[in-house]
C-alpha cells in the first residue's frame, strides 16, 4: 500500500473481497481468526482504521454470505477473548511523527521517551476510545464515529454468537474501573452500546444511543472531571 | 545599592528600526501600532478543523454513486490456491494478497 495516495474505490473492494476469499479458503475457525489478526497486525498500529474500513466495505455489500463469514470468526475472537484489535494510547500520550522532518518541542510528551502505555482494543472500543479520549489520535468526529459503529454493529448481527457475546464483553468493559483503559465518559457510552446491542435495537439506534449518552444534563455549578 | 542609573536610553534607538515596519502579533491589538499599509490580513475564520488521517479512511468511499448493485469481487482462484496451502502458509499468502490489492 502507498504511504500517500488513499486507495481507490476498486482497490478498496477487491481488498475486501481478497480478504472474505482468504477467510473463505479453510473452514477452520482459528484459521479464519489468524487471517484477521494477521491483516490488522500487518497493517500496523497507524493503518488499524484501514482494517476497520475491509471491515465496512464488506458491510456496505450485498453480499451476505461475507458478512456472516466475518461476523463468524469475531465471534471466535470474542470466545477467545483475542479480538483483532489496535492500538491507542491512554491519559493522552502522544507519539513521535514518524514522517515530520520538523516539529514542535511541545509535541513530545511522556509517549516519546517510551512511557505511553498503549492499549490493544477491538474494533467497537477502538472507535469509542477514538471518538471520546485523548490519544496519539485526532478525535473521531461524531459523524464518522456513529455511522462507523452502526456498520459494525450490523456487520456483526450476522452472526448470532457476536451479536449475544460484543455487548457482554462492552458490558463487562464498562463496569471496570480499576483497568484505567477507559474514562467515565467512555465507559457510559460502552455501557449505552451494550444496553441497546442487548435490546435488539437497530444498528443506527445502538450507534446513536452512544451519542446520546453523552448528553446527561449537569446540575448547574457542576464541575465534571473526564475520568 | 545601585549606582546604575534609570535612564534607560530609549528603545528602539532614534533613527533604527529593527524590527522593520513588523510588529509583533499582540502590537495588533493596539491601535496605532499595525502597520500603516494594513499588509497584514487576518483570516475571518480559523482554517478547518484537522482530521485524522485514519478517519479520512473510514470516510474513503468504496462505491461508484452510479453502481446499482454492491457485490464483492470474490477471488475464487485465490480462494482456491490458499485452499491447497497449509493453514500457516495460507495466512501468510492470504494477507499478502489483501495488501496487495491496496
Amino acid at each position: 500500500m502507498t504511504a500517500t495516495a488513499p486507495p481507490s474505490p476498486e482497490q478498496l473492494r477487491n481488498a475486501a473481497g481478497r480478504l472474505v476469499s482468504a477467510l473463505a479458503a479453510h473452514d477452520d475457525p482459528e484459521y479464519r481468526l489468524a487471517v484477521l489478526k494477521r491483516l490488522s497486525r500487518r497493517l500496523g498500529e497507524d493503518q488499524y482504521p484501514m482494517f476497520l474500513r475491509l471491515l465496512g466495505v464488506v458491510a456496505e455489500s450485498d453480499d451476505e454470505d461475507a458478512k456472516r463469514l466475518l461476523a463468524e470468526t469475531v465471534a471466535t475472537a470474542l470466545r477467545r477473548m483475542d479480538l483483532p484489535g489496535g492500538a491507542l494510547s491512554s491519559w493522552g500520550a502522544t507519539q513521535l511523527p514518524d514522517n515530520v522532518t520538523g516539529m514542535s518541542a511541545g509535541a513530545l510528551s511522556g509517549g516519546f521517551f517510551g512511557s505511553s502505555p498503549r492499549r490493544l482494543l477491538g474494533p467497537v472500543e477502538y472507535l469509542t476510545v477514538w471518538h471520546l479520549q485523548r490519544t496519539q489520535r485526532t478525535s473521531l468526529g461524531a459523524d464518522t464515529f456513529r455511522r462507523a459503529l452502526a456498520q459494525l454493529v450490523g456487520l456483526l448481527n450476522h452472526s448470532a454468537d457476536a451479536r449475544a457475546l460484543y455487548p457482554q464483553k462492552l458490558a463487562a468493559d464498562a463496569q471496570n474501573e480499576l483497568e484505567g483503559a477507559y474514562t467515565r465518559a467512555t465507559r457510559e457510552r460502552l455501557a449505552a452500546i451494550a444496553d441497546a446491542w442487548r435490546a435488539g435495537q437497530p444498528p443506527d439506534a445502538v450507534a446513536q444511543a452512544a451519542i446520546d449518552a453523552g448528553h446527561v444534563d449537569m446540575p448547574a455549578g457542576w464541575v465534571v472531571r473526564d475520568l | 545599592m545601585s549606582t546604575i542609573g534609570s535612564h534607560l536610553p530609549s528603545f528602539p534607538p532614534p533613527g533604527l528600526d529593527p524590527a522593520g515596519g513588523r510588529v509583533a502579533l499582540d502590537d495588533l491589538r493596539q491601535p496605532g501600532l499595525a502597520p500603516a499599509d494594513g499588509g497584514l490580513e487576518l483570516p475571518e475564520a480559523a482554517p478547518a478543523s484537522l482530521v485524522d488521517p485514519g478517519e479520512a479512511t473510514l470516510n474513503l468511499s468504496a462505491w461508484g454513486a452510479d453502481e446499482a448493485g454492491r457485490s464483492l469481487p470474490r477471488a475464487s482462484s485465490q480462494e482456491g490456491r490458499l485452499a491447497q496451502l497449509d493453514r500457516a502458509d495460507a495466512v501468510d499468502a492470504g494477507v499478502d494478497n489483501i495488501l496487495a490489492a491496496l
